[in-house]
């Protein structure tokens, strides 16, 4: 992908000259004569290295530098000060400049800080990315794929990113859509560029419009700031668009018109602006089927639908549950410094489990059985599968039955289990993972209470890592878990 | 002219009189032959750049100076501003072909017009457009003896 160098200078002889020093086949260089230019001209497309004149009209140098830093921290700036002046420079590295050249510019110094400042932001890009897939689990050898049929998911998967063609994936709640659109990501040419993420679901008609392709400033009320939309934000990655299906008709003729076009419009906006992403398309619901019932657009099935991939449930494809079972066991525990085993009859429960909610349920099952568990070895009583069978709701939330009984801070194993124990004969099978969410969820609670709010310190009392802490609370909520602890007596 | 001349001579990388360096026109420091050198040499394949510049440079040239004088002239506060942005602006120009007098007459201006004090600009605009046309001059008659293929 060609690198877009915004060159900011109001006097034409340097305009000219900068712009020759630095073209490039592999360069894409836009002139702007002063600050509000280029603001405009950044607003519409994101640039790799601004160079910009310290002094210009209507928006200085520093100025410009300050307003780009706030759209995308670390963007490379290099400021041109006049030769000889000190305090400019200085001035310059200071607000965060990349660089500074002085003028009159020696064409070779240009030349080698932009050289310098775009190899320093691939680094960077790359820096994030392999962050990201340590961070975030999609390097290609730590995914768990043991059974035949996801073995041979991952090589279909292999094939289709080296690809440019869009993808549709099909699956379950829990199967791993979003996974394995960011394998399709990082394991295509696209790595070291964004990958954005949305829940079409998530958002309201008029909202999502705005999300995905960006609005202008007072195109609405709120619209305080020209703002760029997933769209753009993904330039030159993948977008994946989940919950596909579950789009308005009004909504699915804008997004073809978006992939027919390969430009988006910003709600408000008049020009439209060219994009490069690759979409991905994820639901748990059958497109074709929706496409024959008249609830989703024949034309946009087919664009999306360009490569099928259909995620098995996590029941049709045992062979995988022991080992991700272990492999979310041994990264909770690596988090914790622990050493954690499964025990044969925990094993053997996870097997016999229907798991309606997939590798979700599985994991949350395991997260939920690190937290409330005192030893290394993971029992049938930490996950207490075996009474709830395949009824275990798919997405547990924080909200307890209503005749749950409020737990006391003062939880140990002992009391645990017991209250596991009546929380069965208590609520049945329905909302027991809820019920020890909320038990997980109030020992965490009485944790961070006795920590004074330190979750560091709460993650260590509980033994485990502070990661597996943040998911959990996240997937609890946190307001939920912070009012426990704020209305905990102290024990201090 | 003055100390602050002397100083801003004493910072450019490119005075006239250094090494093999001589000025184009009769004046001791219209433009700089070693600086145009160095730019012609530090874009190799480029032989129409130069050209070019200075027809950038030359066309330009109007319309800083129309708008530095009616700065000058108009003397409120935005003026004052546009007066150290134009005259920044052909500053840059200037110091790209090493005109070092027409150089330190716009950082003159340019101060003039962040400080504000305006005094004495009106009689810095006669040796402004004197010098411009020096500049302007020297250029031309370069471009015109430029060789399309220069060995140097």
């Amino acid at each position: 992908m060609a690198h877009r160098i915004l060159i900011v200078e109001d006097n034409p002889v340097d305009q000219r000259l900068f712009e020759q020093a630095l073209s490039d086949p592999t360069r894409e260089i836009e002139i702007c004569s002063d600050g509000r230019e280029a603001l405009a001209a950044f607003e519409r497309r994101a640039a790799d290295v601004v160079v910009s004149d310290i002094l210009m009209p209507n928006m200085e140098g520093l100025e410009l530098l300050n307003e780009l830093h706030r759209r995308v921290p670390g963007l490379p700036i290099i400021l041109v000060t006049r030769f000889g002046s000190i305090p400019a420079a200085v001035a310059a590295m200071h607000a965060g400049a990349f660089d500074y050249v002085t003028n009159p510019v020696e064409v070779f110094e240009l030349q080698t800080r932009v050289k310098r400042a775009l190899e320093i932001d691939q680094l960077q890009h790359e820096n994030d990315t392999l962050r990201q897939e340590l961070s975030g689990r999609f390097g290609p050898d730590s995914v768990v794929a043991e059974s035949i049929e996801s073995r041979k998911l991952m090589e279909l998967v292999r094939r289709i990113a080296a690809s440019h063609s869009t993808v549709l994936i099909q699956g379950e709640s829990g199967t791993g859509k979003e996974l394995v659109a960011r394998l399709v990501h990082y394991w295509s040419d696209r790595v070291g560029r964004p990958f954005v993420a949305v829940n079409c679901k998530a958002f309201a008609e008029s909202v999502l419009e705005s999300e995905l392709f960006g609005h202008e400033k007072g195109a609405f009320t709120g619209a305080i700031a020209a703002r760029q939309g997933c769209f753009e934000r993904a330039s030159g990655g993948t977008l994946l668009l989940d919950e596909i299906g579950d789009v308005s008709p009004e909504f699915q003729a804008k997004l073809l018109r978006v992939l027919q076009e390969g430009e988006v419009l910003r709600v408000g906006g008049s020009e439209p602006r060219r994009i490069n992403v690759r979409v991905v398309a994820a639901t748990n619901s059958s497109l074709q089927d929706k496409v024959a019932a008249g609830h989703f657009r024949e034309d946009l099935y087919f664009r999306l639908n360009v490569i099928l991939i259909q995620l098995l449930p996590l029941r049709e494809r045992r062979e995988d549950i022991l080992a991700l079972a272990r492999n979310f066991l041994a990264r909770m525990a690596t988090e914790a410094g622990r050493h954690m085993t499964l025990d044969p009859e925990a094993a053997e429960m996870l097997l016999r489990h229907s798991w309606p909610g997939n590798v979700r349920e599985l994991e949350n099952a395991i997260e939920r059985a690190v937290v409330l568990t005192r030893s290394d070895i993971i029992t049938t009583a930490d996950l207490m599968l075996d009474r709830v069978g395949g009824s275990l709701p798919a997405h547990p939330t924080s909200v307890a039955p209503a005749d749950t009984p409020v737990l006391t801070p003062a939880l140990d194993e002992a009391d645990l289990r017991a209250r596991r124990a009546a929380a069965l004969e208590k609520s049945g099978d329905v909302g027991l993972s809820e019920y020890l969410d909320k038990a997980a969820g109030e020992r965490i609670a009485r944790a961070l209470a006795k920590a004074k709010g330190n979750r560091a310190e709460a993650a260590r009392s509980l033994g485990i890592g502070r990661a597996t802490l943040y998911r959990f609370m996240r997937r609890l909520g946190n307001e939920s878990i912070g009012e426990q602890r704020d209305n905990e007596p102290s024990e201090q | 002219m003055s100390p602050a001349n002397n100083n801003s001579r004493a910072t450019s990388r490119d005075a006239p009189h250094a090494g093999t360096v001589g000025a184009i026109t009769g004046g001791e420091s219209t433009v700089s032959l070693a600086r145009i050198d160095r730019l012609r040499n530090s874009m190799p394949g480029k032989d129409s750049l130069l050209d070019e510049l200075i027809d950038l440079f030359v066309s330009d040239l109007p319309k800083r100076l129309n708008a530095i004088t009616q700065a000058i002239e108009c003397a409120d506060a935005p003026s004052k501003m546009n007066l150290a942005l134009q005259a920044h602006a052909l500053r840059g120009s200037a110091a790209i072909f090493g005109a070092s007098r027409l150089d330190e007459l716009c950082g003159q201006l340019e101060k003039i017009g962040v400080d504000g004090a305006l005094a004495e600009a009106p009689a810095m605009l006669e040796e402004l457009g004197r010098e411009s046309a020096r500049v302007r001059a020297a250029l031309l008659a370069l471009k015109s003896n430029i060789a399309p293929n220069p060995s140097r």
